[in-house]
C-alpha cells in the first residue's frame, strides 16, 4: 500500500506547472460559482422579502367562488367557503395546514377615541386562529388572551376582545384619512394596548336585536391578513356569529402545502372544488418574471463557468498527460498496468480538484467579513453564508469535474499505445 | 523450459497494405541459456520482444512461460508477468532521468508493492555487481551512457526475474563498455537467468549459446 501511495505521490509531483494551472482554474471557477450562488440567494431572498411576502411560496390563498349574476347585485351565488369546505381542503393529499379567516357576518362598528375626538365607523371583522397570527401578537399576555378569546383588564370582571390591526388598514388610514382630515398618523409598533369600543350587531346601515358593545384592545398589527377591517380571535368570531344565529362563513383561507411538488395538484383540486385560488404567481407575475430572468442568467453564468473549467481542465490534462507519456511508457514496461496508470492520473486530478475547491471556499469565507463591512446596499441585507449543502455540492463538483475532464487525456494516452520504443 | 513460442504471427497495416512483421515464428528457451538475435532494422526483432512481454498482442499462435500459456488479452496478467518474471533492458535505457539511480532501480519493486529493506539491500548488491554502487544517490540523467545501461540492468534484476530481454543494450556504447555489459549478462547467465539479446555486435553473437538471424518475420539459426 505504501508503495502504491509512493507512486501516486510521484504522479502528483509530476508536471507541476500544468497542475498549478489546473489548480488555479478550479480555484477561480469555484470562487465564481460560489459568488454567483450567493448573488442568486441574496436576490431571491430580496424578492421574497420585498415583493412576495403577501403570499409566500408553497402557500395558496383560497377565496369563496365568485358570484355569477346578470345584475349588479346578487344574493351570493358563489361557492361558500364553509367549515365543511375547509375540512375537505385540509384532507387533500399534500396539504400541510389550512389557516381560515372567518368573517363576522353581523353588522359591526367601532368607536375610537383620540383625546377629545371621537370617530365612529362601520367595519369588517374577521376571526383568525392563534397559530396563524401567533408571531404578530405583541406579548405573552396578548397571546393568552387570543387563545382564550377575551382579554382581562385590570378591573375585575372587565373583559375585552383582543384585536389585530391589518397593516393595510393602518397604511390606508395614515395615507388617506389622516392626511385628508389633518389627523395624527399611527405608528404600528406603538398601537399595542390601545383601547376602543366595538359594537356587534349594529352599524350605520342595520341594527340587530341583541346588539352589544365590547371593549377592545389592540394586540398588535399583522400583514398576514390584508383586509380593510379588524382581526379578532377565531373563537370570538364563532361565538359572535352564533349569538346572532349566523353560520360560520370564511372570507378566505391560506393553504400550506408540504412542498413545491404538491403545489400545482393541490391548487388544481381546490379550483375544481369551485373556489378562487390566488398564488404568488398571480400576485406579482412581473416580479416573478424578473426573478426567473435573473435566476436564468445566473444559472447560465454558472454553466458557462463550469463548461470553461471543464474545457480548460481537459486541455490541461491532455497536455499534462502527453508531457508525461514517456514516464507512463517506462512505468508500463516495468509492469504497471493500464488500470493502475489511469488510476494514479484520476487520483491526481481528483485531489487537485478537491484541494482547489476547498481553497476557493476558504477564500470566500475569509473575504466574507470584509465584503459585508465594505458593501452596503440601501434596503438590502446581504447574507454571504455558504450552506453546508452548497459546500458539499461545490467540493463534489470540484473533485469530479477534473476527474471527468482527465478522461479524454487517459483515452488519448491509451489510444496512442504505450509500446513505442 | 522457460519460454516456448509456437507459431506466432503479427502483421501491421501500413498505408492500407498488410505487412507481416512476424511470420509463423517459433522459439524455445531453456533455463540459463543466452539466445542472440540479429537482423536488419525493422525486421521485427523489437516486435518479438514486445510480444513476449505482452506489450504487443500477437495475431495468433501461443507463448508459454514456465509451461503456462500467457494471457495476452489480460493487461493485468501480462503486467504482472512483465513486472515479476521479465527484466527488460533497452538501447535507450528508458530511465527516469529526474530520479536518482536508487529510485530507478527500486521502481519495479515499488510497482510490485515490495520495496522493503531486503529489496533495497539487494538493489545495493546488484548496483555493486554492476560497478555503480557509489552513484546510487546521483540523478540518472547525469550519468554516462555506460553507467545508465548498468542502472538499467540493475533495475531489470531487482525483482529477481527468470528471463532477461535485452534490446540492443550496446547500441549506444563504445566497444569496451559493450564488452563490460556483456560480461554482466554472462554473469547473470551463470546465476541461472535466461537471456534473449537483440544485437548487431559480432562478439556477442559469438558468445551466445544460440544465434538467430531474423528475416522476413522468421528466425533462422546461424
Amino acid at each position: 500500500m505504501l508503495n502504491k501511495l509512493y507512486l501516486i505521490k510521484k504522479e502528483l509531483s509530476g508536471g507541476i506547472f500544468i497542475s498549478f494551472i489546473v489548480f488555479c482554474v478550479i480555484l477561480l471557477s469555484v470562487s465564481a460559482i460560489i459568488t454567483f450562488n450567493i448573488l442568486s440567494q441574496n436576490f431571491n431572498s430580496y424578492i421574497a422579502n420585498n415583493f412576495a411576502s403577501s403570499i409566500p411560496p408553497n402557500e395558496i390563498k383560497v377565496k369563496p367562488g365568485e358570484s355569477k349574476s346578470l345584475f349588479l347585485f346578487s344574493t351570493g351565488t358563489g361557492k361558500e367557503l364553509s367549515g365543511a369546505a375547509i375540512n375537505r381542503i385540509s384532507k387533500i393529499p399534500g396539504v400541510k395546514k389550512v389557516d381560515p379567516v372567518m368573517a363576522v357576518t353581523v353588522p359591526t362598528s367601532a368607536t375610537i377615541y383620540f383625546f377629545s375626538f371621537q370617530y365612529k365607523t362601520d367595519l369588517i371583522v374577521a376571526g383568525a386562529s392563534y397559530k396563524f397570527v401567533e408571531s404578530d401578537l405583541k406579548n405573552n399576555e396578548m397571546k393568552k388572551a387570543w387563545l382564550k378569546g377575551s382579554y382581562n383588564f385590570t378591573r375585575p370582571g372587565d373583559t375585552g376582545i383582543p384585536v389585530l390591526v391589518p397593516k393595510t388598514l393602518i397604511d390606508s388610514y395614515n395615507n388617506g384619512l389622516a392626511a385628508a382630515n389633518a389627523l395624527p398618523e399611527i405608528v404600528p409598533e406603538k398601537m399595542s394596548g390601545l383601547r376602543f369600543k366595538l359594537s356587534f350587531g349594529q352599524s350605520s346601515v342595520n341594527t340587530y336585536e341583541g346588539a352589544y358593545d365590547w371593549s377592545s384592545i389592540v394586540a398588535g398589527y399583522t400583514d398576514k391578513i390584508n383586509i380593510m377591517g379588524l382581526i379578532i380571535p377565531l373563537k370570538a368570531a364563532e361565538e359572535i356569529n352564533k349569538k346572532f344565529g349566523k353560520t360560520g362563513r370564511y372570507m378566505f383561507a391560506l393553504v400550506n402545502v408540504n412542498d413545491h411538488k404538491n403545489f400545482e395538484p393541490v391548487k388544481n383540486q381546490i379550483k375544481n372544488m369551485g373556489f378562487v385560488v390566488e398564488t404568488g404567481e398571480s400576485l406579482s407575475s412581473e416580479i416573478l418574471k424578473l426573478k426567473n430572468t435573473v435566476n436564468a442568467f445566473i444559472t447560465m453564468m454558472i454553466t458557462l463557468v463550469s463548461v470553461l473549467a471543464i474545457v480548460t481542465t481537459a486541455l490541461c490534462s491532455v497536455t499534462a498527460v502527453w508531457g508525461r507519456i514517456d514516464y507512463y511508457r517506462i512505468m508500463r514496461t516495468l509492469g504497471a498496468s493500464k488500470f493502475f496508470i489511469a488510476l494514479t492520473i484520476l487520483i491526481k486530478f481528483a485531489l487537485m480538484g478537491f484541494a482547489a475547491s476547498w481553497c476557493g471556499i476558504f477564500i470566500i469565507e475569509q473575504l466574507k467579513v470584509h465584503i459585508l463591512q465594505s458593501v452596503t446596499i440601501p434596503g438590502v441585507t446581504l447574507t454571504l453564508d455558504i450552506s453546508a449543502a452548497t459546500i458539499a455540492k461545490v467540493l463534489t463538483a470540484g473533485t469530479l469535474i477534473p476527474v471527468a475532464a482527465s478522461l479524454p487525456a487517459i483515452i488519448r494516452m491509451f489510444s496512442a499505445k504505450l509500446d513505442n520504443n | 523450459m522457460i519460454l516456448s513460442i509456437k507459431n506466432i504471427n503479427k502483421s501491421y497495416k501500413v498505408a492500407g497494405e498488410k505487412i507481416n512483421v512476424i511470420d509463423n515464428l517459433s522459439l524455445d528457451l531453456e533455463k540459463g541459456e543466452i539466445i542472440a538475435i540479429t537482423g536488419r532494422s525493422g525486421c521485427g526483432k523489437t516486435t518479438l520482444l514486445n510480444i513476449i512481454t505482452g506489450i504487443t498482442k500477437p495475431d495468433n499462435g501461443s507463448i508459454s512461460f514456465r509451461e503456462k500459456k500467457l494471457k495476452h488479452w489480460s493487461d493485468f496478467s501480462m503486467s504482472r508477468i512483465r513486472n515479476r518474471e521479465i527484466g527488460q533492458i533497452f538501447q535507450t535505457f528508458r530511465l527516469l532521468d529526474d530520479e536518482t539511480v536508487m529510485t530507478n532501480v527500486m521502481m519495479p519493486a515499488r510497482i510490485r508493492g515490495k520495496a522493503g529493506s531486503a529489496v533495497r539491500n539487494y538493489a545495493i548488491e546488484i548496483l555493486g555487481k554492476a560497478g555503480i554502487a557509489e552513484y546510487q544517490n546521483t540523478r540518472a540523467g547525469l550519468l554516462s551512457g555506460g553507467q545508465k545501461q548498468r542502472v538499467a540492468i540493475a533495475r531489470a534484476l531487482v525483482n529477481r526475474p527468470s528471463l532477461i530481454l535485452a534490446d540492443e543494450p550496446d547500441a549506444n556504447l563504445d566497444v569496451e563498455t559493450s564488452m563490460e555489459i556483456f560480461s554482466l549478462l554472462e554473469m547473470l547467465k551463470r546465476e541461472g537467468k535466461s537471456i534473449i539479446i537483440v544485437t548487431h555486435k559480432e562478439y556477442m553473437l559469438e558468445k551466445a549459446d544460440r544465434t538467430y538471424k531474423m528475416e522476413k518475420g522468421s528466425l533462422r539459426e546461424l
